[in-house]
């Protein structure tokens, strides 16, 4: 049997990785380290965005319905022969759970025992797709009570009702799991079109870390995964203005005080992963430095009794990037005014240098905590999928610099970009 | 990897597990005190009040740049509720000193800054600053207030305080609104001293540290203290179920139904046969093989989560789940038919395979983080049961069908509480 190259790298702080690339086009991460609890990821390039898509040479343009991807994440689990996934890995007293996100699916597991012979249940479960009238509608009511669920979840109505405001046509703005509307048209054939033009190798990557190694790996790959046709998709996007939809979306549950998240719309997305994991490290830096735990607005909100619970985070990848600024507080308009004056304040002034060498100490720290779990391999796969490498970011860290910061923060902090979602209690004005 | 503990002083004890694999260690310090209405709220507002300045770091600022310098070292405080007791904790997670770019002692740094926290509050008149208790009295009372907004966990401590009516058990560990309204400093800051005089204090240091200086190091802080510790009464064992089951209907504007039902065990972690409760919980209710998932979920599709757990201090297990109105009565049902079937007897050899695997794994996580093991060794020394990994595989193994169908016996519904929609809307 004819073997890919293997790759070793070393990263800056001497954790080792080793990559390949399978005939069958998959990406192979393996991640040695000497914990107990082995962790594994497949995952495929495909989440609720993808809506919309045609493959090469077939000519055909593909609508699905919303929620399909998260829809297929529940029905791989199913297997012709009738046994329950979860009781073969079980069988392996491993863990095993998949989520979906806007830009892809991932099945994983966890074990502390019998890593290869878990690895060969996720390999082949997800490879086998078993699709029936029957199965698909039994799952409705699962998924149906799932939506209920964070229906009645303020938090996921502040975050999607934003979402919904900052983007006016872009998919970032649908709900991974779609509606009980939507959920109603999927079929086993859409599931299946779905299934062989997303699941296929060249558009997956597997990521495992424990006390395992490439060869082993390549091995179990060679024996379980059925041959397949490389596909080459074209996923269509729509085009998105840069400046926010809507400044305000508004809605009322039985909560306690008004909920905010205010988002910071950034479409300057580069197609060149080099360059967006520059940016990406940026962003984070600003972002802490203007609104993170010791930024003087952090500071000022809570010791005015202004915001509980303030926070500020940002994401920056292929499919969209942004920044939110959530928290409760009685007067919502309030806090995003000072937001306002805060950041206009501030580009008058300048950032500061010192501030900078602080935020990018504790920001390199966070990091290196990341490798004393086999969970990296979780949050990894999410940088593999934007093509970063992720055994580099130490490298981009140390190397940004507080002039590329301070050149980002007048493009990204626009009036034109900002927009607030307010989730209010029942009956109050 | 090994385990030592020490006593500092009188009811201070010192934890080192020592275990050399990790990037950043893990040094914390908890307070066992007595869950009681009187002090559930001061309690509560200790840690944050301390959080707010020291001596050296008078104000949050300065505390959080000081953080930041020391390698993103962040205080974190906790509280809650172990049984009859409130335990409330302020932990860091260290980087080790070998990942410092600029050669600093991180453990000293951070040592510095948890002892100023801990024992050298900023204070105005002898007392907390009057502004500092003021302002986290507010944030405690949105805490308690925002309690509704998530429905699931609302439910959830719903049904306790419910079950647990009259009981310790029954209070939050935060407190009432009411009782941290009334909190004045002068009254906190002696609620204070008497926890640093009285509490038991469990301190942990997990990973690759020099232990000794650590011990001395916390040694020295405690030295001025006047310690008056008396040992913290036992947990009380909740008392065999009611003869009628208490019934609870209570309705907001949701969409979704939130049923929680609690059970009377009469297991506690003190049992010698605690292990057969946990396999019991597994094959019920926990994790994605057993009874309450496969039926209530995969072949009934009445629900997106149905789960139980037990609880090791009072002896009680939940059920809970998220269904439609409508299907109230059926979810219920189908709960309580699964439990009947463990009574029964219908226990299959897969299903104690795979309840005491599942059971093992999580045993064998332990070792892979520092927090696993700081709770590992704080249950064993809180229990009087310090026994290690191995030895729990052991029980595990040695549990049988038949034990877990004779334990499943004494198992009742006690409180049964749903959540649902106003009046008019439920269909």
């Amino acid at each position: 049997m004819t073997r890919p190259e293997i790759i070793k790298k070393t990263t800056d702080i001497g954790e080792t990785y080793y990559y390949a690339k399978h005939k069958s086009g998959l990406d192979i991460y393996v991640i040695p380290k000497d914990f107990a609890t082995g962790y594994a990821v497949f995952a495929t390039k495909y989440g609720a965005i993808d809506n919309c898509f045609e493959i090469e040479g077939e000519g055909k343009l593909h609508e699905v319905p919303d929620g399909i991807a998260h829809y297929l994440e529940h029905k791989i689990f199913e297997n012709e022969d009738g046994v329950d996934t979860f009781s073969r890995f079980a069988a392996y007293g491993a863990s095993a759970n998949a989520f979906t996100t806007p830009t892809m699916t991932a099945y994983l597991f966890s074990c502390t025992n019998h890593l290869t012979e878990n690895l060969e249940i996720l390999l082949d479960y997800v490879s086998k797709p078993y699709f029936t009238p029957e199965n698909v509608e039994k799952e409705r009511g699962i998924i149906g009570q799932e939506i209920r669920m964070y229906e009645d979840n303020p938090a996921s109505a502040l975050y999607y009702n934003l979402l919904g405001a900052m983007y006016e046509k872009h998919q970032t703005r649908v709900n991974v799991a779609g509606t009980v509307e939507s959920i109603a048209e999927i079929t086993p054939e859409l599931l299946y079109d779905c299934y062989y033009t997303f699941y296929n190798y060249a558009n997956m990557t597997l990521c495992i870390s424990g006390r395992v190694d490439m060869e082993t790996v390549l091995d179990i790959v060679d024996r379980t995964l059925p041959e397949r046709e490389q596909k080459k998709i074209i996923r269509h996007y729509h085009d998105e203005p840069a400046p926010v939809y809507k400044k305000r979306v508004s809605a009322e549950f039985e909560i306690a005080k008004p909920m905010f998240l205010i988002g910071v719309k950034d479409m300057d997305i580069s197609d060149d992963p080099t360059v967006r994991m520059k940016k990406a490290v940026a962003m984070e830096l600003l972002t802490d430095m203007l609104f993170g735990d010791t930024s003087p607005f952090a500071i000022d909100v809570y010791e005015k009794d202004l915001v509980n619970g303030f926070e500020a985070s940002c994401d920056h990848a292929h499919d969209s990037s942004k920044i939110f600024l959530e928290g409760e507080c009685d007067d919502p308009e309030e806090i995003y005014s000072l937001v306002l004056a805060y950041i206009e304040e501030n580009k008058k002034r300048g950032l500061s240098r010192e501030d900078f060498e602080r935020v990018k100490r504790a920001s390199y720290a966070s990091y290196i905590k990341i490798f004393d779990s086999t969970r990296l391999a979780d949050r990894y796969t999410f940088m593999l999928h934007d093509d970063c490498d992720p055994f580099t970011y130490g490298e981009a860290l140390k190397a940004v610099t507080f002039e590329e910061v301070e050149a980002l923060f007048p493009k990204l902090f626009r009036e034109e970009f900002y927009a607030m979602s307010v989730v209010r209690p029942i009956g109050e004005a | 990897m090994a385990f030592e503990r020490k006593e500092l002083a009188n009811g201070i004890f010192f934890n080192a597990v020592d275990e050399t694999k990790f990037k950043a260690g893990l040094i914390s310090a908890r307070f066992i005190l007595p869950l009681s209405a009187d002090t559930a709220a001061k309690n509560a507002l200790i840690f944050p009040v301390l959080l707010r300045g020291s001596e050296q770091f008078p104000d949050i600022g300065s505390i959080r740049r000081e953080e930041e310098s020391i390698y993103d070292t962040v205080m974190e405080d906790s509280v809650y509720k172990r049984g009859d007791t409130q335990v409330l904790e302020l932990r860091m997670r260290v980087l080790d000193n070998r990942y410092a770019i600029d050669g600093m002692d991180i453990t000293a740094r951070a040592m510095n800054l948890f002892g100023d926290i801990l024992l050298h509050p900023v204070t105005e008149n002898g007392v907390f600053r009057e502004d500092y208790v003021e302002s986290e009295k507010q944030k405690l009372i949105d805490d308690i207030a925002a309690q509704i907004n998530d429905k699931r966990r609302y439910a959830m401590a719903r049904l306790i305080e419910e079950m647990f009516e009259g009981d310790p058990f029954g209070l939050s560990e935060l407190g009432t609104e009411e009782s941290v309204e009334s909190v004045c400093p002068v009254c906190l800051y002696r609620q204070y001293r008497d926890m640093l005089a009285h509490a038991r204090i469990e301190i942990f240091a997990v990973g690759n540290f020099d232990f000794d200086a650590l011990a001395e190091n916390f040694r020295a802080r405690f030295a001025d203290i006047e310690r008056d510790y008396h040992p913290i009464p036992e947990t009380r064992l909740m008392q065999s179920a009611r003869d009628t089951v208490k019934t609870v209907y209570e309705r907001q504007n949701i969409t979704q139904g939130k049923l929680s039902m609690g059970f009377y065990t009469g297991s506690s972690v003190t049992d010698p046969d605690y292990h057969v409760m946990q396999m019991l919980n597994v094959i019920y209710g926990s994790g994605v093989t057993s009874k309450l998932f496969l039926n209530v979920r995969e072949k009934l599709s009445l629900c997106y989560y149905c789960g139980s757990s037990e609880n090791s201090q009072k002896g009680y297990m939940t059920v809970n789940s998220g269904i439609e109105f409508a299907n109230e009565r059926k979810a219920a049902d189908e709960i309580l038919h699964q439990l009947e079937e463990i009574r029964r007897g219908n226990v299959s050899e897969n299903e104690v395979r795979d309840a005491r695997l599942a059971l093992l794994d999580a045993i064998g996580r332990v070792d892979d983080s520092v927090g696993n093991l700081m709770n590992w060794y704080f249950s064993g020394v809180m229990n009087g049961k310090l026994i290690t990994p191995e030895e729990k595989k052991a029980l595990i193994l040695s549990v049988t069908a038949e034990d877990i169908v004779k334990k499943a016996q004494a198992i009742r519904l006690d409180t049964y509480y749903f959540l649902c929609a106003k009046e008019s809307e439920n269909a």
